[in-house]
């Protein structure tokens, strides 16, 4: 399967397949920080047009961004999971 | 950008200088008496946390650009005062979007982000930075 994200950086991923309204629905899902991410996952939802294209982007944004040992506080890890569970939700 | 909602613009100088706006121009502006235009890199360029103190008062902004914006950095912390005594626990949004990057013709960086709904702690130096004047006037 071809890795539509592999030659990108991740503010190109994040220009080519995340949207504006899919910015907002991200920010919806996630919530803020540690406690954003644990009050979702405790009351998991996801918003009606979030779509597995944004959230497959978002998962490589968040998994590079892990890779890079950026991920102080452990949120982006705690997104990872949020995403891996929507995206079973949602296919 | 988005209504009912506020802005805050950060210079990049030493120290950095800070603005909250109600609203910013589309692509260039002006802003203490410098021309800023849009980098055209979007507004999703990187993650940031507010940076709070116990009290849940904000002092600054750290920000972690994408490899695409070519910081020096992998972490910039943006304070408003000097007061650097952060909460951890309580700085970790990595929040995204409204996050856009401005360049002046002598190369001084701006960044917006979406503004924190808790205020700045008092020791804070924050400016109003007014709609109406930092539109540039067309000859």
């Amino acid at each position: 399967m071809i890795d539509r994200f592999a030659n990108l950086t991740r503010g190109e991923i994040a220009r080519k397949f995340i949207s504006r309204r899919q910015k907002e629905r991200l920010e919806e899902f996630f919530g803020r920080g540690v406690a954003g991410a644990n009050n979702r996952l405790a009351k998991f939802y996801v918003p009606n047009d979030l779509t597995q294209t944004a959230l497959e982007a978002y998962r490589e944004i968040a998994r590079r961004t892990i890779a890079e040992k950026l991920d102080k506080n452990g949120v982006q890890a705690l997104r990872l999971q949020l995403v891996e569970k929507a995206l079973v939700r949602i296919k | 950008m988005m209504k009912n909602q506020k802005y805050l613009l950060v210079e990049l100088s030493e120290p950095p200088r800070f603005w909250l706006a109600d609203e910013i121009p589309d692509s260039r502006f002006l802003l203490g008496g410098i021309e800023y235009k849009d980098s055209g890199s979007g507004d999703f360029i990187g993650f940031y946390d507010y940076l709070r103190n116990s009290a849940d008062e904000i002092l600054g902004v750290r920000f972690f650009p994408f490899e695409d914006e070519n910081f020096a950095e992998q972490e910039i912390n943006l304070f408003a005062s000097k007061d650097r005594a952060i909460d951890e626990n309580k700085s970790d949004d990595q929040q995204f979007g409204d996050n856009k990057l401005y360049k002046s013709r002598n190369d001084s960086l701006l960044l917006t982000f979406l503004a924190p709904p808790e205020k700045f702690a008092p020791s804070c130096r924050i400016f109003q930075a007014d709609f109406a004047e930092m539109l540039l006037k067309v000859a």
